[in-house]
């Protein structure tokens, strides 16, 4: 399983409107700002069709101007290690 | 739910937090005052625990918060407290504990044993490094055994590698892969300063209204500084960036304005602004009067090239007539027709230099040390510096950066250079007098002469003359030029190489031993950034199996030598002893450290650290206590106390573009993998960015080659030949006639055509320029 998270930033369509189009996205959560026009992005998938499948989704949202990448991981061995502990 | 399921639930749900966490710390360094309701719910765990260190990466040297759960690191974020990054990291800083968890990491020590390498205790390993040493000194010479190391080294790596190599055997064959990185930004500083290391700091950035960057593309290399330059330009719009460049990079598309000039003729464009400075009449005549002296040295003096090749230096005194007279070569309009950068676009520049209302940073790194003439252009830059007198303070700064995590701590201050000392140079008698005092070595314990600098030390391995290589946290069968010359060297019958490292690599395969170091975290050390400022880190893990500290693997190895009294340490306290004896080779106030304790306590100080502070521009008796207070500026690392300006002429590079092989070779990185792709490449994220190396052609140069991105080319040059995928008009756009090729790749090992030429004041090679044809294939 992959986890990456970015920051997003809507077009002028406003930060409402991308809320509700990511809400829409199956793998994409989000956790929007209170205050400022950004929302914090977290995608999980578990094949390379899916991870296509959200990114292509991603880039027809018209509401989204751009993702900035934050984080990438892949460390299911490491947790099911420490779960294992 | 099953009890997998529940695992897998579980999993999901720390990694998303570890995620939304992360993107939320970003958030903040990136969005002043942003609020994000739940942002409680994604704080870690209670057993995890945070703690600083300095990225292990890149000579920027940004803080970390590393994250420890039940003895692994399992989450990262820039340090908000780090003046350096303020909570920033670039994708690699993001990445970078993954890269202590490769499936095939070195836990083991092996040995070469009927040809193959098998696992045995590392006792054993370690017995045979410290007899085959001492076999081959008592056989050959102490001149026959050498070290290489790195600017990744930690400062204690080096202190023990230079008290060992040159204090207790007693020869100079120690030398660090900083000779192919900084060794021309060390030169230029002694040459113009009489001292090493930038004058001033990072929060230039803070204050500049100009930042010219000299062949630097400092978006992938040094992206946190990148950022904190487009955020003061953000902040202030009348903030330039100048991106003077031999090839379109994202840097470039960033600037304000982009000039591209023909490879080596950097050193005609300096000369031209410094022309056009003087013809204006736009000198700051009392700053020259008071703070600067005119030299010239040497001219033609070669390329490195010959077997033994020597070369020094020599300097005499010119007027400001001569240096005018001398700069007629170079008007603007005769530097055009050399460069390719316009007679305006020079002008323009010498006006950003020149305008009173501005405050000029320049930035460079590897365009200008790996040059054949590295140190003459370290030189001409600090002459424009030095001629409008803005340097050395806020905002006004010539500032050569680090590729490296402690280039600049370990092998530039500790001085793992064979002409090095921790304080001065073997060929001063008061210095090795002062370095065998405090290491309890009899007098003459070290070698007044210099012996080998890197290239000639693997020339040496080939000739025969060094027998035994011991290699430290490097990959020189990735790195040297002209690699295959070297790598056969490593393969003859009796030479014994050993390679300390935490993963095979090219490096790994020569060896006769292998010693599984301990990465970082695992162990406690100290790196020096490309500011002056040293950082502490704690050991935070323990290393894997039989993995040892590179420290502690040369205290083992000079402790079976004999040498116990120099290395007396216990494990628990070395490190700290370490730091106490290496701070009294730099006691007083040009470059006292900060101690031990205070070092601990904060995300590191800047050097020189006199009476509880830390100093952020030298040279300039406001900030500086070792300056002359009657002074406003005081280049005490001169005996006149005045920086040097120097008469430097363009000579042209020693492998141009001809008939036979008419396109020229640059090499170089990409922000997502570290150096030779050891550790990134075993980051999947990093690895899935860019997987392999490939050629960047210029799409005119590729469609008269009917070649299509991704088609193989065949690039050969008069040493060894690479076959790799076309990239047209993907990140880097390189000029007409000129290709590009990334060294991160093991798999294409683009120094097999490299050409091991360097400068010969600085031994520094240039991989920056040398001939190849193309063909299709």
């Amino acid at each position: 399983m992959t986890v990456m998270s970015y920051i997003a930033y809507p077009t002028k369509l406003g930060l409402e409107q991308l809320c509700t189009d990511l809400k829409k996205i199956n793998g994409v959560d989000i956790e929007r700002s209170e205050n400022k026009e950004v929302v914090i992005v977290v995608t999980t998938f578990e094949s390379k069709d899916e991870e296509e499948r959200i990114e292509k989704e991603l880039k027809d949202l018209s509401s989204l101007q751009c993702l900035a990448l934050v984080y990438a991981g892949n460390e299911e061995k490491m947790i099911n290690e420490k779960l294992n502990n | 739910m099953s009890c997998d399921e529940l695992k897998s639930i579980t999993r999901r749900d720390f990694m998303k937090q570890v995620a939304f966490a992360s993107a939320i710390a970003v958030a903040h360094t990136m969005i002043p005052g942003v609020l994000f309701a739940n942002e409680q719910k994604y704080k870690t765990t209670a057993n995890m625990k945070w703690q600083k260190t300095p990225c292990r990466f890149c000579g920027v040297g940004c803080g970390l918060l590393v994250a420890v759960e039940n003895g692994k690191a399992v989450a990262v974020k820039g340090d908000p407290e780090s003046p350096v990054n303020k909570g920033l990291c670039c994708v690699k800083g993001y990445h970078s504990i993954q890269s202590i968890y490769g499936k095939d990491r070195l836990k083991k020590a092996q040995v070469r044993k009927n040809g193959k390498m098998v696992e045995v205790p590392i006792k054993e390993a370690l017995d045979l490094v410290a007899s085959k040493m001492q076999e081959t000194i008592k056989k050959h010479g102490k001149d026959s055994v050498s070290m290489y190391g790195s600017g990744q080294w930690t400062i204690p790596d080096g202190y023990c590698a230079s008290k060992f190599i040159k204090g207790c055997i007693g020869t100079n064959n120690l030398e660090a892969n900083a000779r192919l990185c900084m060794a021309s930004a060390v030169t230029g500083f002694l040459t113009s300063f009489g001292m090493d290391e930038p004058m001033g700091c990072y929060e230039d950035i803070d204050y500049a209204d100009v930042f010219v960057l000299w062949g630097n593309n400092m978006a992938e290399m040094h992206p946190v500084l990148f950022s904190r330059m487009l955020d003061r330009k953000q902040k202030n719009k009348k903030v330039k960036i100048i991106d003077l460049t031999t090839r379109t990079t994202r840097t470039s598309y960033a600037a304000d304005k982009s000039f591209i000039f023909k490879g080596q003729t950097d050193l005609a464009v300096a000369n031209a602004i410094c022309y056009e400075i003087l013809k204006t009449g736009k000198q700051n005549d009392t700053f020259i009067r008071k703070h600067c002296s005119l030299k010239k040295g040497k001219t033609n003096i070669g390329f490195g090239l010959e077997e033994n090749f020597k070369f020094k230096d020599k300097a005499s005194d010119i007027s400001m007539e001569e240096y005018k007279e001398f700069l007629k070569d170079y008007t603007p309009e005769k530097v055009e027709k050399i460069s390719g950068v316009k007679a305006s676009e020079i002008r323009y520049l010498a006006g950003l230099y020149t305008n009173p209302n501005l405050k000029v940073t320049s930035f460079w790194c590897m365009g200008m040390n790996q040059h054949t003439r590295g140190t003459w252009i370290n030189n001409l830059v600090y002459n424009i510096h030095l001629l409008v007198g803005k340097i050395a303070s806020p905002g006004n700064s010539p500032f050569s950066l680090t590729g490296q995590p402690s280039a600049c701590g370990t092998v530039r201050e500790v001085g793992t250079l064979t002409h090095k000392l921790p304080k001065g140079v073997v060929m001063n008698k008061k210095h090795r007098e002062f370095a065998e005092n405090i290491w309890k070595l009899p007098a003459g314990s070290i070698d007044p002469k210099p012996s080998l600098h890197t290239v000639e030390m693997f020339k040496a391995l080939d000739r025969g003359e060094v027998k035994f290589m011991w290699i430290q946290v490097t990959n020189p069968m990735v790195t040297m030029p002209n690699l295959k010359r070297y790598r056969d060297a490593a393969k003859k019958d009796d030479r014994f190489i050993v390679v300390s490292d935490i993963y095979p690599t090219p490096t790994t395969d020569i060896a006769d031993v292998i010693l599984p170091s301990a990465m970082w975290i695992e162990r406690e050390g100290m790196y020096g950034n490309s500011e002056r400022r040293t950082q502490h880190f704690n050991q935070l893990l323990t290393p894997p199996e039989d993995a040892m500290s590179d420290t502690w693997q040369i205290i083992e190895v000079a402790r079976r030598m004999g040498f116990t009294k120099q290395f007396p340490w216990k494990e628990e306290e070395h490190i700290e002893k370490i730091w106490k004896e290496y701070s009294l080779f730099h006691a007083g106030n040009k470059h006292g450290v900060a101690p031990y304790e205070v070092l601990k306590d904060n995300p590191g100080m800047r050097w020189p650290y006199v009476n509880g502070k830390e100093t952020r521009w030298r040279y300039n008796s406001k900030y500086d206590p070792a300056c002359d207070p009657t002074k406003e500026f005081d280049f005490y690392g001169k005996p006149d106390h005045k920086a040097v300006i120097w008469q430097r002429p363009f000579e042209q590079m020693p492998e141009p573009q001809d008939k036979d092989y008419p396109f020229l070779l640059c090499t170089g990185r990409v922000i997502e993998h570290w150096h030779t792709g050891s550790m990134t490449r075993r980051i999947p994220a990093l690895h899935q960015a860019v997987p392999e190396a490939y050629v960047e052609i210029n799409p005119i140069d590729a469609k008269k080659l009917k070649v299509t991105n991704g088609d193989k080319i065949k690039i050969t040059s008069r040493r060894g030949s690479m076959v790799m995928k076309a990239d047209i008009n993907g990140r880097g756009k390189p000029q007409l006639g000129e290709i590009f090729v990334p060294f991160f790749d093991e798999n294409y090992l683009i120094n097999d055509v490299t050409l091991d030429a360097y400068c010969p004041i600085s031994k520094q090679p240039d991989y920056k320029k040398c001939a190849v044809k193309i063909e299709k294939v």
